[in-house]
């Protein structure tokens, strides 16, 4: 549980538009444990999200460094990180950001098919991944065709079909109704239970923060504190293969 | 007027929106705002707008371009010459004519200049280099007149001609260059005389000769007196010959033999005293079948003494022998009936001595001139002959033994070369007016009412016009499949931006917008589009006619073919035209794709909810029914009456109308590729049934249409079409490389089906055109033989003789010429000399009439084949009819056409009819031919003769194998050099319109590669605007481990997609179409159905390499997308 997947030290990320210049995250040192829940929270514009894209490796910090599983992101290549992120990383967005023209099989099935997946297994495995977040009845079905919840549970589903070590979820519940949230939250950590991922949330929700096991305060681009939630970390060695 | 009408109409649309925007400023702010936020944006749409008015532009200038080159080349030709005064065949006709016309003060005060002269044709050759020319043009000139026609221009300076000597000539550069003459040589010149269209007024006289001892009489005979065998006859000249022809006979009619030792003399004495007589010596006589002595009387002038003749028959002879006399005063016949009529009348005698006479058969005169320059242009350039020689009036009327006589007087109109044309309505009136009191002034002259004004510049500018309108209209058919792809990618620009603007539209109707003010606010948008898209549009065309005008002029540097280079001349309204026309298009889709725009639902625009596949509402049931049923009876009226065109419409109509109809109780999704899933089907059945139809003349225009429409029906069908692309992203998926990517590549194509089915429309109909163009191009190229008839070389000759045999210089290896023929050739530029079921006959080439004459001597080497005989005879058959069967005719191909140029128009049965001034001669056509190379109707010589007894001659020679055509037409020319003859070997030439055919088949491909700029311009519009769309999904892409590569493989496959189905579709309906137009129209003219695959493979290859090349930059920006800043974007 001590071991850290994500390092962060002294980060920083300047937005430059023009004349404009905007230091979205100022100094940010953070260590994210294997295995935990860790909480972003704060209010809007303090850098959560800047913050989720600098550790996940989907932007490029102007200053620090990131490792990720002891590698630095900054000496990875573009098409290194973007292995990276493959292999070892799923996302779940406030948005969804499903392919609109795909099945929510198809959805899912692209993560392991960017991996190389045989496609007769990584169908299988979709199929396994949907029915565990309980949409094993719509398979076929194009995320128009279903609820927001939905949406969110096949993105969770894709998210964690190629068994990441880290999932990275930018306001999850963001788009749904308070006891669709709820629903997706359990989800969460029943996954984080059962599979042993790590989970970096960002959130506005103070509840979905409590129910982590660690709570990371931003404020103007810095962490203003960390604190304990109520979650219970996973005994990793579980999971150890 | 089109233009003016589009102008006005361009100011009307202008008006009234400019009144809308008055009324309505926020909304023409808001539009005007929205069209300058993302500059780059416009940009493309505009570039994407304006497509269509460039070819409309681009069409309009190459046509005024083309006009401009022919009115050109008029000026050029025809110089200061305005009108011409002469008659039909360039007869001679008296001076005292061309005095009248001169002289008059109406005409001198008119005109800047006047001449006469004298055109005609000679062979040449300069002994010095030893160098020939065959036809060569003689132009005699009045060296005081012509000066008022400029000078000839010379390297040594300007030549008025005046000091011109006699037996001196100059000649043009064209010439100088053939015979490689120098100043000082003297050429040989060889021509026949002029002849009057000469018909005899007959009078026989018969008689008998009494028997003597002809032993004890020699020759001379001794005057009448003393002798017992004399007869006298009186014979009445009428006014008006030109010279006489009396033919004496013995032993006729009773065809008794001619006793041997036979005398005759025949003595023609003239009113004045006068006498000429002709003497036959003994054995002479031997065969009495035909006529015996010949006694040509020519006057000393140009005509005949008119009056009381006296005719002496004298004889020695041992018994007594009946004889035949036949007068002949010769009377030109200038008027076309009388001259049939007369014809007639000698055809029911034995006239082939008469023939001799009246058709003009001589031995070739020879002359020589010196050379005393050498002109390069100027008056010299006069007419346009290449090759000529200009010499003094007074040496060519000596020459041509025409005193007092010219055959062409020449007028050149106050102002200049261009606008002098403008004056022809005046000169006319004036020229006729003098004539016709000179014509009054000479009731006697045959001549002169067939003296007749020509204005010469205007018919020529006239055609100028019309084939720059030809050009124009040209053009503008084949683009109008550009247009209308131009037009799709408005209709798809404009979904497209109204796509993007949902919930921005959402927010206005929200706001208290309503419907009317949406359109109104994508209208004032779309307006300036449209304006600025029609003025880029219009001179982006300007620049592509100017290309085209170059490329044109290059074909025609490397050809060598002579023809002046195509100035670039966009006329004064192009521009006007070419903006109101595109203007006007862009503004009409406009207006209807935002009418389709406007209809969002509130919520699910703001909310970016998809609308969902929306059910007709109940009033389109009403409408739709009834028309559903309209277009089912017509449908089924159709198919009874064989109508193609309400074949092919009438289903569509039924479509139509059950999609209104239906569309309240079905889903579109459902009812639309049923529906043109049906009519696909059913099209594709009536390529192969035409052929049952007796009526398909209106197919070659309605049978591309229905290509169209078949091609949007199986694009509307493919567009929907769900598990199609699954299946080929799942195969596509086996391939490593694109396991990740097919699933997306083939989805969103699907997905956006509006999108997909628009592009996909305009890629295929591009390639559906030019594929058209390639397949039907290739059917024609079959082998030159077939339209020679086997015949190797054809000739003419410059000279009339009446053997070619009798002027060899035996140069030629007899042992290569397996067969020599001998045609008859009529020919005529009155396009109205002949119709066939009462219209003219489409020709394409010269626009001219031929008559052939053959006989059956020419039936035995001959393979032109029929492709259609009357009565289902043999070609043979067909051929022996037309010798047994008077009022038979046998055509060349373009005379199964009509002036609209439709093939199988005519057909075996019909009528045809040759035009003789009032008088028709009917013929029943037996026979059509394949070949088109001999363009005209054939008869049997006989007949041929005696309709046009000035027929000239056609040579045609077949070779034995291995003959090179092309030599042996060298040594033709040069064995008969003195007669002048042009030999071609027929086959080459054939070649050569078979390569003529081809380029102009490419040239309409390269500007129907406009439509492929459209296409690939769209794909990279629609590739732009998805890369734009999908920012937020291509940077899940990469979040999820998708690399760059993957992503830019995702796009292209995207692309190879919609160009590959798009091409597909272009080629298998181009293949179904021309395999239509083959089954019902080439079938039978026995050229196999081939599609050219190499060339097909060559079309797909470069539309998906420019393809690639216009998707290449939005593809390279979408893998450039920074995950995290996509991901985060919201336009």
């Amino acid at each position: 549980m001590d071991e850290a997947i994500v390092q962060a030290r002294r980060v920083t990320k300047v937005y430059e538009t023009g004349r404009l210049r905007l230091e979205a995250l100022k100094g940010i040192d953070l260590d994210v444990r294997r295995g935990e829940m860790v909480a972003v929270v704060g209010p809007s514009g303090c850098g959560k999200t800047t913050l989720l894209n600098c550790l996940s490796g989907l932007d490029d910090v102007t200053s620090g460094a990131v490792t990720l599983e002891g590698k630095d992101l900054a000496t990875l290549a573009d098409l290194e990180r973007t292995k990276l992120r493959s292999r070892r990383m799923g996302f779940v967005f406030q948005s969804f950001n499903l392919l609109p023209v795909l099945t929510a099989l198809e959805n899912v099935e692209l993560p392991l098919l960017v991996a190389g997946v045989d496609p007769r297994v990584a169908k299988r495995r979709s199929q396994e991944a949907l029915e565990r977040v309980g949409l094993g009845g719509h398979v076929g079905h194009k995320p128009r065709e279903l609820s927001g919840g939905q949406q969110q549970r096949v993105t969770i589903a894709r998210s964690l079909v190629n068994e990441p070590a880290i999932v990275w979820a930018d306001e999850p519940t963001g788009n749904l109704d308070t006891e669709t949230g709820q629903e997706i939250l359990d989800l969460l950590h029943e996954l984080n239970r059962k599979q042993g991922q790590t989970y970096v949330i960002v959130t506005h929700d103070d509840a979905i923060a409590a129910s982590c096991h660690r709570i990371v305060h931003m404020e103007s681009g810095r962490i203003r504190d960390i604190q304990e939630g109520q979650g219970q970390p996973v005994e990793l060695a579980a999971f150890r293969r | 007027m089109l233009g003016a009408v589009l102008v006005v109409l361009a100011l009307l649309v202008a008006t009234v929106v400019g009144i809308q925007a008055a009324r309505r400023p926020i909304l023409f702010r808001m539009a005007v705002r929205t069209a300058l936020r993302r500059p780059r944006q416009t940009a493309t749409v505009v570039a994407g707008l304006m497509i269509g008015t460039a070819i409309i532009s681009a069409a309009l200038v190459a046509g005024q371009s083309s006009s401009s080159a022919i009115r050109g080349a008029v000026y050029d030709a025809l110089g200061p010459v305005d009108e011409t005064v002469r008659m039909d065949g360039l007869y001679f006709f008296d001076q005292e004519l061309q005095d009248g016309l001169l002289d008059d003060p109406a005409v001198a005060a008119y005109f800047d200049a006047a001449a006469p002269n004298i055109l005609w044709q000679v062979a040449t050759d300069n002994p010095r280099t030893d160098l020939f020319e065959p036809g060569v043009q003689l132009v005699g000139f009045d060296p005081d007149l012509d000066v008022g026609f400029g000078d000839f221009e010379t390297e040594r300076g300007p030549l008025d001609g005046r000091d011109l000597g006699a037996g001196q000539a100059i000649a043009t550069q064209g010439l100088a260059d053939k015979l490689d003459l120098r100043v000082g040589d003297t050429v040989r010149l060889a021509y026949t005389l002029p002849v009057d269209p000469l018909l005899p007024e007959l009078t026989v006289f018969g008689g008998t000769l009494a028997g003597s001892d002809p032993g004890s009489i020699g020759l001379p005979l001794p005057p009448a007196e003393q002798n017992p065998a004399t007869d006298v006859h009186a014979l009445t000249v009428e006014p008006g010959a030109t010279r006489a022809v009396f033919v004496l006979a013995c032993g006729i009619p009773e065809q008794v033999d001619c006793p041997a030792g036979t005398r005759l003399r025949l003595t023609a004495t003239d009113p004045a005293g006068v006498a000429t007589s002709i003497e036959l010596d003994a054995g002479a006589c031997t065969d009495c079948g035909t006529p015996s002595v010949f006694l040509n009387v020519t006057p000393d002038g140009p005509r005949l003494p008119e009056g009381a003749w006296t005719l002496t028959v004298q004889g020695a002879v041992a018994a007594n022998v009946p004889y035949l006399l036949v007068a002949a005063p010769l009377h030109p016949v200038y008027d076309l009936e009388a001259f049939q009529a007369r014809v007639q009348e000698l055809a029911e005698l034995d006239r082939d001595a008469l023939d001799r006479f009246a058709s003009g058969f001589g031995a070739p005169e020879e002359e020589t001139v010196r050379i005393a320059a050498v002109t390069t242009g100027g008056r010299g350039d006069q007419f346009d002959f290449d090759e000529a020689l200009f010499v003094p009036l007074a040496d060519a009327q000596a020459m041509l033994e025409r005193p007092d006589q010219v055959n062409l007087i020449k007028f050149s109109n106050p102002g200049g070369v261009q606008d002098g044309a403008e004056g022809t309505d005046d000169a006319v009136a004036l020229l006729n007016a003098t004539l016709e009191s000179l014509r009054a002034a000479r009731p006697g002259d045959p001549a002169a009412p067939h003296v007749l004004v020509n204005p010469v510049k205007q018919e020529f500018l006239e055609l100028a016009d019309d084939a720059g309108e030809l050009m124009t209209g040209l053009l503008i058919f084949a683009g109008s499949l550009s247009i209308l792809t131009g037009l799709l990618l408005i209709i798809n620009i404009f979904t497209m931006l109204a796509e993007e603007r949902r919930a921005e539209l959402g927010m206005a109707r929200a706001v208290g917008l309503s419907r009317r003010d949406l359109v109104g606010l994508f209208l004032f948008e779309g307006s300036l589009y449209a304006v600025a898209a029609a003025l880029v549009g219009a001179l982006l065309g300007m620049a592509l006619a100017f290309l085209m005008v170059v490329g044109v002029n290059q074909v025609i540097a490397t050809q060598g073919s002579g023809f002046p280079p195509i100035p670039f001349a966009p006329g004064p309204d192009a521009l006007p035209v070419a903006f109101s026309a595109g203007a006007l298009l862009t503004f009409a889709t406009i207006f209807f794709a935002s009418r389709r725009q406007s209809r969002l639902n509130i919520v699910r625009a703001i909310r970016q909810i998809e609308e969902p596949d929306k059910q007709g509402r109940p009033w389109l049931l009403w409408v739709g029914a009834p028309l559903a049923l309209v277009g089912a009876l017509l449908s089924v009226g159709a198919w009874i009456a064989g109508q193609f065109s309400l074949i092919v419409f009438a289903p569509l109509l039924m479509a139509l109308g059950l999609r209104m109809a239906l569309a309240t109780r079905l889903r579109r999704r459902v009812l639309d590729p049923a529906l043109a899933g049906l009519l696909a089907v059913y099209y594709v059945a009536t390529i192969f049934l035409i052929g049952t139809f007796d009526n398909v003349r209106e197919a070659n225009v309605v049978g591309p249409i229905r290509g169209v429409l078949l091609t949007l029906a199986v694009v509307v069908v493919l567009s929907h079409w769900e598990a199609g692309p699954r299946w080929m992203g799942r195969v596509l998926q086996r391939a490593r490389g694109l396991r990740a990517v097919a699933l997306p590549s083939v989805a969103y194509p699907q997905h956006k089906r509006f999108r997909t089915g628009m592009t996909l429309a305009m890629f295929s109909l591009v390639i559906l055109s030019i594929g058209f163009f390639s397949i039907f191009g290739s059917l024609f190229q079959v082998d030159p033989a077939r339209h020679t008839g086997g015949f190797d070389v054809e000739a003419t000759a410059t000279l009339r003789v009446e053997s070619l045999d009798a002027y060899d210089r035996g140069l030629v290896d007899d042992s290569l010429v397996r067969s020599q023929h001998e045609l008859l050739d009529h020919s005529t530029f009155d396009l109205d000399f002949i119709t066939v079921d009462g219209e003219r006959t489409g020709q394409f080439g010269p626009p001219m009439h031929h008559v052939y004459g053959i006989d059956r001597a020419f039936l035995e080497s001959q393979e032109f084949r029929l492709l259609w005989t009357l009565d289902d005879l043999g070609d043979q058959e067909t051929y022996e009819r037309l010798f047994t069967e008077p009022g038979t005719i046998i055509v060349s191909y373009p005379y199964s056409t009509n002036e609209q140029g439709q093939d199988l128009a005519h057909e075996v049965g019909e009528t045809l009819r040759m035009h003789f001034g009032d008088e028709t001669r009917e013929y029943t056509i037996i026979g059509i031919q394949e070949q088109f190379h001999f363009r005209g109707v054939w008869l049997p010589s006989e007949e041929v003769d005696g309709l046009f007894p000035q027929a000239d001659r056609l040579y045609l020679w077949d070779l034995q194998p291995g003959a090179d055509a092309g030599a042996v037409a060298k040594d033709l020319e040069r064995t008969h050099r003195d007669v002048g003859l042009d030999a071609e070997p027929s086959q080459e030439l054939v070649a050569e319109e078979q390569e003529t055919f081809n380029q102009i088949l490419t040239a309409m491909k390269l500007f129907l590669g406009l439509g492929l700029v459209v296409g690939v311009l769209s794909l990279g519009i629609v590739t732009s605007r998805a890369v734009l769309e999908r920012r937020q999904e291509i940077g899940m892409l990469r979040a999820m481990g998708f690399t760059r590569r993957q992503v830019r493989r995702v796009f292209f496959l995207e692309v190879t997609f919609i160009v590959v189905l798009g091409a597909l579709i272009g080629i298998a309906t181009s293949i179904i179409v021309t395999y239509g137009l083959w089954f019902a129209f080439i079938r039978e003219l026995q050229y196999p159905y081939a599609v050219p695959w190499s060339e097909i493979g060559w079309l797909l290859a470069v539309a998906y390499a420019v393809a690639l090349v216009a998707t290449a930059a939005p593809i390279l920006r979408a893998a450039r997308v920074a995950p995290a800043e996509a991901l985060r974007y919201v336009e």
